[in-house]
């Protein structure tokens, strides 16, 4: 049943793109390009058809590398891998807190590109898969006498559905970047609270579960385009 | 074209469906448990200075085997390091009753006790303790000699008032998740129902 659900979400998370791409050779009409227009043409606005790109990227999920190639002008088909590790150690009132998070993701995508109109170029939606490799846990020890007070273990699920939308340029000289805001959906996390000498107050609680929950993803990235 | 937008449209709206991981979450308790077999014995707290008195006191405290008894003895030092007594209070605690695991106003976790008070006395260690005492008519009374122990209890000493004979004694009990040490309450600043509200900072070792 599990299984079936995925693969239901999988068909409604794509359906939109394939519709898309149905629709750019259903309704397209033929497209007579002067040769004094073609010369305008700038590199962004060529086809990209059988192209290839890759390059770095800074997002909230990490730092990493993206790479795509394009199976039409208007579809591309993307990975990326990206990894943040966290370490910080503080303390108030004879406290001790140690936290560590550790995040890695593969995300593999199809984007759609809106190419038709000159102030849509660029603009993308994609939609994925994520395989995730994503945890964290925190301490709290007395400072004094070393006493573990309390700890937290963050896990999340390996598995999860990303889709987005974004702008992406490619300039005349190969150079591309783009910006993409993604979503994800159909994971889970568990936090698991141990209380030695300390318990966890609902409000303490609720604000961690609060901070720790990574649902959207800005990437920032910048690469070329070949 | 309107036919692509809304398509996007579909997908934006799709994403937006994206509420992020489905959270569940587990809480365990680790806290260790107070019990009469851990009680029972001698615990010791290490010398702890008052540089502004310039003095310093050690307290040690007794639960018999049953751990229904406790004995505590806290001396108080001329010295910042625990060498020259001054005077020594000892509280003695009856009928002692541990009760359930419970927590502070600061998320401590602890236990409750009651007890019944036994006795509580003075003791000076020096004559010249002993006279200052008397000068100062200590606890109302003017019959402290050196090497004596007095009953304070129920008495109004400076501004701490002792508990009277058989009266009952409410206090905590906080141990570490690894059993190396225990802390007190701080009786001297109690809540309602007579328990105190926070714990003392001091460890007791066995």
């Amino acid at each position: 049943m599990i299984r079936f659900r995925v693969f239901l979400l999988i068909i409604l998370l794509f359906s939109p793109l394939l519709l898309l791409a149905q629709s750019e050779s259903s309704d397209a009409e033929p497209e007579v390009v002067k040769p004094e227009e073609a010369s305008e043409m700038q590199a962004d606005e060529k086809d990209r058809s059988g192209g290839s790109e890759g390059g770095l990227f800074y997002s909230t999920w990490g730092i990493g590398v993206q790479g795509g190639y394009y199976y039409t002008n208007e579809i591309l088909f993307g990975g990326d891998v990206s990894s943040q590790s966290t370490s910080s150690s503080g303390g108030s009132s004879g406290t001790t807190i140690e936290v560590e998070t550790n995040i890695q993701t593969v995300n593999a995508y199809a984007r759609y590109y809106l190419r038709d109109l000159e102030f849509t170029d660029g603009l993308f939606g994609q939609a994925g898969l994520a395989f995730r490799n994503w945890n964290g846990k925190g301490t709290i020890t007395e400072e004094n006498t070393k006493a573990k007070l309390a700890s937290i273990k963050m896990n999340w699920s390996p598995m999860v559905l990303v889709t987005g939308v974004g702008w992406h340029k490619v300039w005349s000289f190969g150079m591309s970047t783009s910006i993409s805001y993604n979503f994800s959906a159909g994971g889970s996390r568990t936090v698991e609270y141990t209380e030695n000498m300390l318990r966890f107050s609902d409000a303490i609680k609720s604000n961690l579960e609060e901070n720790t929950d990574f649902p959207t993803n800005l990437v920032i990235y910048i690469g070329y385009s070949f | 074209m309107m036919k692509r937008y809304l398509m996007l449209l579909t997908l934006i709206i799709f994403m937006s469906t994206g509420c992020g991981d489905n959270l569940s979450t587990s809480t365990k308790d680790e806290s260790a448990s107070v019990t009469t077999d851990f009680l029972a014995g001698t615990w010791t707290a290490e010398c702890v200075d008052n540089t502004t008195a310039s003095t310093s006191s050690e307290t040690v405290l007794v639960f018999s085997a049953a751990a229904d008894n406790l004995s505590s003895t806290s001396t108080n030092y001329s010295d910042l390091n625990c060498v020259t007594q001054n005077f020594v209070i000892r509280k003695t605690l009856n009928t002692l009753s541990l009760g359930s695991k419970s927590t502070t106003d600061q998320y401590q976790i602890m236990t409750k006790y009651t007890a019944v008070v036994s006795n509580i006395t003075l003791e000076p260690k020096t004559s010249d303790i002993a006279t200052s005492l008397n000068t100062d008519s200590y606890c109302g009374s003017t019959g402290w000699s050196s090497g004596a122990q007095t009953s304070i209890a129920g008495l109004t000493c400076d501004s701490i008032t002792y508990k009277a004979q058989n009266a009952a004694y409410k206090d905590l009990i906080q141990i570490n998740s690894e059993k190396t040490f225990i802390r007190l309450g701080n009786t001297t600043n109690l809540g309602s129902r007579g328990y105190p509200k926070t714990l003392y900072t001091v460890e007791y070792f066995k």
